[in-house]
């Protein structure tokens, strides 16, 4: 036990000698000599958003030197923050700004936290207007969207050279490609994971809505077409659930031809393929492309917080949501720079130079679709809806059944017979 | 002789159980050592990779040259002045120049390593020659590297091996973390950066004074309550037994937003308060060191009792020595709990300096990946102390558990 004690001394005494230097201690160094510090409570763990975002608060600090500072702290997840925020409501010590999906403000209005942002974004005319669409509540905007990814279609680009197939562009056309590479390779080449963001997918394209009059519908004739044709698709052989792990950590077990998923995962998509792996926008119409699900957060303000830290929180919004700004967050972490003249920044085009396929998501970004936004929403993606597609897929329940169950759910869930 | 080799036989057999077990035991140990010296895209393979490169002494030569060029041939760096040299052997060199530049770190205004890093590309002998110099005059800790190579140039072979080739319309993309690494750097390259990614040293000592603290307090308290709930006779002690047992069957997650405002307001968040007073006092401890005290036969308390000892004495002079196994049980498993903890930290602190190590690992999973090469660099480091504890005090570990018969 002696030999034990010192040696876990020692090592508390090394670590105390050997801490070093990071953007987070810089940014701990500039708050504490600026008056006034808004916090931002994120849900970034870590990886290139956080340090992006690291790096743009040390910026705008920089800048704003002597006025205000703004300090990122990580909480964990995003299912993390929510939680930590609702403690904080609970206990009144708020941040200033935080991260928030659609659902979670919608959740937070209810409890009137919320300070809207209408008449203080300099930039609001230039910002992508689905995103800011989503974000208005009442007709009033409540959140500055910020990291949005959109699902794109992720494909094996030596493979369709193999087959001379061409990137299809329209719902069937894909389907067909999946099933002639199928057919071919002996084994499905559409991979997929059952869950709520790949039905969205087939859901929104097939025509479908979750809101009908302002009611939550999840068993409409588009929903269970969707999920039938996914569960079809298992059946021929040209589509492949994956239920453990990312898509992209599956390479190299199996032939891999498709996938439809979110462009936040084009860097790790990257990193696993050896192959040439190609994006593009999603198969939809002879018109137009398909409809992707976006998701990613918004920043918001929160109302009960001195009316100085507020003002910094406004002026870092106006910096994130510059063209500069996002040119250099959308280059570092593959979101989808959330202001359109963020496009002409020297930074953005340097990226497009040498990631030509980065151009995908800009263009798939035009044509972007939201869940929607309920505070209850969270709970239906995750453990209603989510379980019925999976339980359709895995082949316990008719497409139809699984729907129908989780619609009787949903009804309870929002009356508030279950919790 | 007949016996003799029955006797034989059965030990082999006993002895290949035993290794085939301890090789199933260790398999988890050896994967996450030998994915934390992984490039990302090899720890991001489907098909295992048993041998990384980077534990491939051939490149070790190549990686201390390249170390020495830039700066250190144990650690590398990129110094003022230096210049380091990558030789690129292609198949054929007419089918184009390859391009190169250094990465910038994500999301900066100006970034002074790719600034002041002036590149030239040479031809050299059955290729090319990738010149980098540091012209600035900072020095810089790694120097990472992209080159594209056009397909038609048919095979390449670079001295030293990418950590990620991919394919790139017409182009092979070649990405290096570090092409001037020094021999340690090479290999422990996920280690350094998982240091870096984060103030681990003070996690390391936030999570070790949080844990030991809540160790040494825990045992104290359930001692005491344990030897009270055992051997003091007092009205209603069976029913304040019953409603601190009853507490257990509570989910910790329905009391984490109660107790996060009770501590909001005592003014105790993003403190080592909030770390450890909510954890003192153990019902799991009590119940479990209550037991074993219960175990001791009364006799001796009875004469103790005749000796004139007070409660207070015969606690410390007699139950409290013999039940060490108990204790040490009951600290083993008070101080993995704390150890392990993460929601609870994670909810009641804010600052770097108050976050343990558990928070701190967390800083490696992104929402569409994780970097496995860092994050198992940065588990191998956090089981590190942990391990080394169990040689120390394994004698006392396995009494415990044996004795107390749970795992």
């Amino acid at each position: 036990m002696k030999k034990a004690t010192v040696l876990l001394t020692l090592l508390a005494v090394a670590g105390l000698a050997l801490a070093q230097q990071k953007a987070e201690d810089v940014i701990k160094a500039q708050c504490e000599k600026a008056p006034v510090v808004a916090e931002l409570w994120h849900g970034f763990r870590g990886g290139a958003p956080r340090a992006a975002l690291e790096n743009l608060a040390v910026e705008f600090n920089k800048m704003n030197a002597g006025k205000g500072c703004v300090r990122p702290i990580s909480q964990g997840g995003y299912r993390d923050l929510s939680t930590k925020i609702k403690a904080a409501f609970a206990a009144g010590n708020l941040p200033a700004m935080a991260q928030a999906f659609e659902n979670n403000i919608a959740l937070y209005l209810e409890a009137d936290a919320l300070l809207p942002l209408d008449g203080k974004l300099e930039h609001l005319a230039d910002l992508n207007p689905f995103f800011v669409n989503a974000v208005k509540f009442d007709g009033k905007l409540y959140g500055l969207p910020f990291n949005k990814s959109v699902q794109i279609l992720y494909f094996n680009r030596d493979l369709l050279s193999k087959h001379g197939i061409e990137v299809p562009g329209t719902l069937d056309g894909f389907i067909a490609a999946a099933k002639k590479i199928s057919e071919a390779e002996g084994e499905p080449v559409y991979w997929f994971r059952p869950d709520t963001s790949t039905y969205a997918y087939w859901f929104f394209n097939m025509g479908g809505r979750y809101l009908h009059d302002g009611k939550v519908v999840v068993n409409s004739p588009e929903g269970v077409k969707a999920l039938e044709t996914l569960v079809q698709g298992v059946k021929d052989g040209w589509a492949k659930p994956i239920t453990s792990g990312y898509i992209n950590q599956n390479f190299g077990k199996g032939v891999y031809g498709f996938s439809t998923d979110s462009s936040a995962g084009y860097s790790y998509y990257l990193r696993a393929a050896k192959f040439d792996l190609g994006i593009a926008t999603l198969p939809g119409t002879a018109e137009h492309p398909g409809y992707g699900l976006v998701q990613g957060t918004n920043l918001i303000v929160f109302k009960d917080v001195d009316a100085k830290q507020q003002a910094v929180a406004f002026q870092f919004l106006n910096f994130v949501s510059g063209p500069k700004a996002q040119a250099l967050f959308a280059a570092a972490t593959g979101y989808v720079p959330i202001n359109l003249k963020a496009v002409d920044e020297p930074v953005l085009q340097d990226h497009l130079m040498e990631n030509p396929d980065f151009q995908v998501v800009i263009d798939q970004a035009n044509y972007a679709a939201f869940e929607p936004a309920i505070p209850e929403w969270e709970q239906i993606r995750f453990d209603i809806l989510g379980q019925a597609i999976t339980e359709a897929v895995l082949g316990k329940a008719t497409p139809k059944e699984a729907l129908d169950k989780a619609q009787k759910q949903v009804e309870d869930l929002l009356s508030g017979k279950i919790r | 002789m007949n016996t003799r080799l029955r006797h034989l036989l059965g030990r082999i057999f006993i002895y290949a159980v035993l290794t085939a077990g301890a090789v199933v035991m260790a398999f988890p140990f050896y994967w996450m050592i030998a994915t934390s010296v992984k490039s990302p895209q090899e720890a991001q393979q489907a098909a295992p990779i048993w041998f990384p490169e980077r534990i491939q002494p051939a490149n070790w030569r190549t990686a201390w040259r390249l170390g020495a060029e830039g700066d250190r041939p144990w650690w590398g760096g990129f110094a003022p002045g230096r210049t380091v040299t990558l030789h690129l052997r292609v198949e054929d060199p007419g089918a184009g120049r390859p391009r190169a530049r250094v990465p910038k770190p994500p999301a900066v205004f100006s970034d002074p390593r790719s600034e002041s890093t002036r590149i030239r590309i040479e031809p050299a002998e059955g290729g090319w020659k990738i010149v980098l110099e540091n012209a600035g005059t900072q020095r810089f800790s790694t120097l990472p590297l992209v080159v594209w190579i056009p397909k038609d140039a048919g095979k390449f072979r670079s001295e030293l091996p990418p950590d990620a080739v991919r394919s790139q319309r017409g182009y092979w993309r070649l990405e290096w973390v570090n092409v001037s690494p020094g021999l340690f750097g090479y290999l422990f390259h996920n280690y350094r950066e998982a240091w870096h990614a984060a103030p681990f040293a003070r996690y390391f000592f936030v999570s070790f004074f949080t844990a030991g603290t809540q160790v040494l307090g825990g045992l104290i308290i359930a001692t005491m309550a344990a030897f009270a709930f055992a051997r003091i006779r007092f009205p209603g002690r069976e029913a304040v037994f019953l409603l601190f047992v009853a507490t257990m069957m509570i989910p910790g997650e329905v009391l984490l937003i109660p107790n996060y405002i009770l501590l909001a307001k005592l003014g105790w968040l993003d403190t080592f308060y909030a770390l450890i007073v909510p954890w003192l006092a153990s019902v799991f401890g009590i119940f479990l060191l209550r037991q074993f005290f219960l175990s001791l036969p009364q006799d001796l308390f009875d004469a103790a009792r005749i000796d004139g000892a007070s409660y207070w004495g015969m606690l410390w002079r007699i139950a409290f020595p013999l039940a060490v196994p108990g204790l040490v049980t009951y600290g083993i498993f008070a101080f993995l709990g704390a150890y392990n903890a993460l929601l609870w930290p994670l909810i009641v602190t804010q600052s770097p300096e108050m976050r343990t190590i558990q928070v701190g690992l967390q800083a490696f999973i992104g929402e569409a990946g994780s970097d496995y090469g860092q994050l198992m660099a940065a588990s191998t480091m956090a089981i590190l102390p942990i391990v080394l504890g169990y040689f120390f005090a394994q004698r006392h570990f396995i009494q415990g558990i044996a004795r107390s018969g749970i795992k």
